[in-house]
C-alpha cells in the first residue's frame, strides 16, 4: 500500500468502522499505527486529535439523513416498534458493506438490500419460536413481522417516482386480443404477504392485515407514484402483458396458472381493468407492428 | 487554461426545497448551479424540473463524487453518465472538489481531505487530466473546507492548489467561504492565501454561510466575539446553513477586484430560508459583485472613476 492508500483507508475506517470511534478516542496514536500511518503523518493528525470524530459525524450524518428522508415512514415505525433498530442496522451496513453508489439517493436501496434478509431471518426465527417473540435482549428488539414488506413498498414508491424517463412508445394501434399491449413506464407489479398498502401513513402503531396483496406501482402523468391493488388473476394477466405477450395469450395463460376458467366474468373483469388502466394513463394501446 | 466565461454575474444553487417556487416565479438570476448526482439516471418530477430550469436560466454543474484525490480508479461509468449529462445541460464547465470521497469501492459521500505533499500533486493532477478528457468540457477543481491535515504538509494549502492547477492545466472553482473557514480554523492569513492561488484560472466562485461549533463535542454555538481567541475552543464547520458572513463577502469583494467579472454562486444547503430571503442575499452579493468589478475595470483600464460605461462600450 502507498502512503496515500494507508491514509485514505484509515479515514474510511474511522468514518464507517463500527467501533472505530471508541478505538481512536481511546488511543488515536495506536489507531493510526494500526493502520500503518507513517509517524510523520501521524504527527500531523495528532495535532487535531478530535477532528477525526468530526469527519465520522459528517459522513454518517449525510448517509443517515438520506435514509431517514427516503424511508421516513419505515424509520418512524421502527422507532415505535423496535427503537434503535434502524441505527444499529445502518451501523452494520456501513461497517460491513458501505455505500457503493455515487448517488446519495440510492443509498437507502443499498441499505435495504443489506437489511431485508437480516430482518426476514430474525422475523422467521421469532415466529419459529427460536427467539422470544418479545425482545431477546437490549440489542435485539422484536421486529414487527410486516416491516420488510412495509419498507420495500416505501422504497418502491420512491424508486418508481424517480426512475429514468422511458423511451418514446412504439407506434400504437387499437387494442385487440392478438396484439401485445403497450404500457407507460415506470411501473412494477409486486406481491407482499401483508396489506402494507392499506396502513395509514400517520399512524405508526397501525398494523397491516395479514393477507397477500398484489400491487401495481406506477408513475402518473404528474410524476406521482400511484398504487393499485390487483386481484391475483389481474396481476397474473398484467405480468404476462408486461412481458410482451399478446392480450389473448396472456389471459389464457394467466387463467391456467391460477386454475380459473376463462369465462364471461373474467372477460368482463379484464375489460374493466384495461379501461381503468387506460384512464390512469398506464395502458397506451396495442403495438401496431 | 483560461476560460472564456459567457456566464457571469451572481447565481444560486438550485435546491429541492424551493425548486417549485423558483420555477414558478422565475426570478432574474445570472445562472443556476446543479449537482449532476441529483439528476443523472433520474426521471419523473426531478427530470421535468431540470427541463424547466434549463428553459429559464443558464446551467452550470458542480459535482460531488468524482473523488479526484482518491486512490480508487476513477469511475468510468460515472464519467460517461456525466459526459452525457453535461452535453444535455450545456454546462460550459464542470467543477468538482480537490478531495477524496471513495475508498475501496465504498463511497463516503463527504469531501475528505488529502495531504499537501509533492507526490500528491502529480498523482492528483493526472487524475484531473483524465477526468477532464472523459467529460468533454473544461474541469475546475474546488478548494474544500478541511478540519485536519491527513498527513504531514509539505506546502501550504494555497501552494498545493496552485501546483495541482498548474500540473493539471485545469480551472479553479474558488470557494471563498472555504478559504476563509480554513484560514480562521488554522490561523493563517487569508489574503496571503489568495495571493498564492492562481486567480487567473478561476472560472467561478462559491460563497456560502457557515456555523460555529464547540471543539471536541461539536455542539452548535455562537460566533465568538474575538475570533483570534476562538481557536482551541470553537471551530467553524462549512455547513452552508447560514447567511454569508461579512468577512467572506469582504474577501469576495477583494478577490473580485483582482479577477474581474467571474461568476459567483450562492450555496445554501441547510436551514434554507424562504426564497425571498435567499434572493435578497443574492442581491446583496450582486452589489458586492458590481462594486468590485467596476473597481477592477477602473484598475485594469487605468481610467478615472465614471469611465466604466465608456470602457465597456
Amino acid at each position: 500500500m502507498t502512503a496515500s492508500e494507508r491514509l485514505q483507508a484509515m479515514i474510511a475506517k474511522a468514518c464507517f468502522g463500527k467501533d472505530a470511534e471508541a478505538t481512536f478516542d481511546a488511543d488515536l496514536a495506536g489507531f493510526l499505527a494500526a493502520h500503518g500511518v507513517p509517524s510523520e503523518d501521524a504527527e500531523a493528525l495528532l495535532a487535531s486529535p478530535r477532528r477525526l470524530r468530526l469527519y465520522r459525524r459528517l459522513v454518517r450524518h449525510n448517509v443517515t439523513g438520506v435514509i431517514a428522508a427516503i424511508l421516513e415512514r419505515t424509520r418512524a415505525r421502527l422507532e415505535a416498534w423496535a427503537p434503535g433498530e434502524l441505527d444499529r442496522m445502518i451501523d452494520g451496513f456501513l461497517d460491513e458493506v458501505g455505500p457503493r453508489t455515487p448517488h446519495l439517493r440510492d443509498v437507502p436501496s443499498e441499505l435495504l438490500a443489506f437489511a431485508a434478509p437480516r430482518w426476514r431471518a430474525r422475523i422467521r426465527e421469532a415466529s419459529d419460536g427460536s427467539l422470544s417473540g418479545q425482545a431477546s435482549g437490549a440489542e435485539r428488539p422484536a421486529l414487527p413481522p410486516w416491516i420488510v414488506d412495509y419498507a420495500e413498498l416505501e422504497l418502491l414508491e420512491f424508486t418508481i417516482g424517480v426512475a429514468p424517463r422511458p423511451p418514446a412508445p412504439p407506434p400504437l394501434a387499437d387494442v385487440s386480443v392478438e396484439r401485445p399491449l403497450v404500457f407507460s413506464d415506470p411501473k412494477r407489479i409486486v406481491r407482499f404477504d401483508w396489506a402494507v398498502n392499506r396502513v395509514p401513513a400517520d399512524d405508526v402503531r397501525a398494523e397491516p392485515e395479514r393477507r397477500p396483496v398484489d400491487l401495481l406501482v406506477y408513475r402518473d402523468a404528474e410524476h406521482r407514484t400511484r398504487i393499485l391493488e390487483l386481484t391475483p388473476l389481474a396481476a397474473a394477466i398484467l405480468e404476462r402483458l408486461f412481458s410482451g405477450k399478446p392480450l389473448g395469450a396472456s389471459m389464457v395463460e394467466a387463467c391456467e396458472a391460477k386454475g380459473h376458467p376463462l369465462d364471461d366474468e373474467v372477460l368482463a373483469g379484464a375489460a374493466r381493468l384495461l379501461a381503468d388502466l387506460g384512464e390512469r394513463g398506464v395502458l397506451l394501446g396495442a403495438r401496431a407492428d | 487554461m483560461k476560460q472564456k466565461n459567457e456566464i457571469t454575474g451572481v447565481g444560486l444553487g438550485l435546491r429541492w426545497e424551493f425548486i417549485d417556487e423558483i420555477l414558478e416565479r422565475k426570478p432574474e438570476l445570472a445562472f443556476v448551479e446543479i449537482s449532476p448526482e441529483n439528476y443523472i439516471g433520474r426521471g419523473g418530477w426531478y427530470d421535468a424540473a431540470l427541463e424547466r430550469a434549463m428553459d429559464v436560466w443558464p446551467i452550470v454543474t458542480h459535482g460531488l463524487t468524482m473523488s479526484l484525490g482518491g486512490v480508487d480508479p476513477l469511475r468510468e461509468d460515472y464519467l460517461a453518465d456525466l459526459r452525457r449529462f453535461l452535453e444535455r445541460t450545456k454546462s460550459p464547465w464542470h467543477s468538482d472538489h480537490l478531495c477524496f470521497s471513495t475508498y475501496g469501492g465504498v463511497v463516503l459521500h463527504e469531501l475528505l481531505p488529502i495531504p499537501f505533499k509533492r507526490s500528491e500533486v502529480a498523482r492528483v493532477a493526472d487524475r484531473i487530466k483524465r477526468a477532464q478528457d472523459a467529460i468533454g468540457v473544461p474541469l475546475a477543481i474546488e478548494n474544500v473546507s478541511f478540519y485536519l491535515h491527513p498527513g504531514k504538509p509539505e506546502m501550504t494549502e494555497a501552494e498545493f492548489v496552485a501546483r495541482v492547477c498548474e500540473a493539471a492545466d485545469c480551472g479553479l472553482m474558488l470557494d471563498v467561504n472555504n478559504a476563509w473557514v480554513n484560514a480562521t480554523n488554522f490561523g493563517w492569513d487569508v489574503d496571503e492565501w489568495m495571493r498564492t492561488v492562481p486567480l487567473d484560472r478561476v472560472v467561478q466562485m462559491h460563497v456560502a454561510g457557515h456555523d460555529w461549533f464547540t471543539e471536541g463535542d461539536f455542539v452548535l454555538g455562537e460566533r465568538p466575539a474575538d475570533l483570534s481567541k476562538a481557536r482551541g475552543e470553537m471551530m467553524i464547520v462549512d455547513t452552508h446553513g447560514n447567511d454569508v458572513a461579512a468577512e467572506v463577502l469582504a474577501l469576495l469583494e477583494r478577490t473580485l477586484e483582482k479577477t474581474g467579472p467571474v461568476p459567483v454562486l450562492l450555496e445554501r444547503d441547510q436551514s434554507i430560508p424562504p426564497l425571498d430571503v435567499l434572493l435578497a442575499e443574492v442581491r446583496r452579493i450582486e452589489e458586492v459583485w458590481n462594486r468590485a468589478c467596476a473597481r477592477h475595470l477602473r484598475q485594469s483600464s487605468g481610467r478615472p472613476a465614471g469611465a466604466e460605461e465608456a470602457a465597456r462600450r
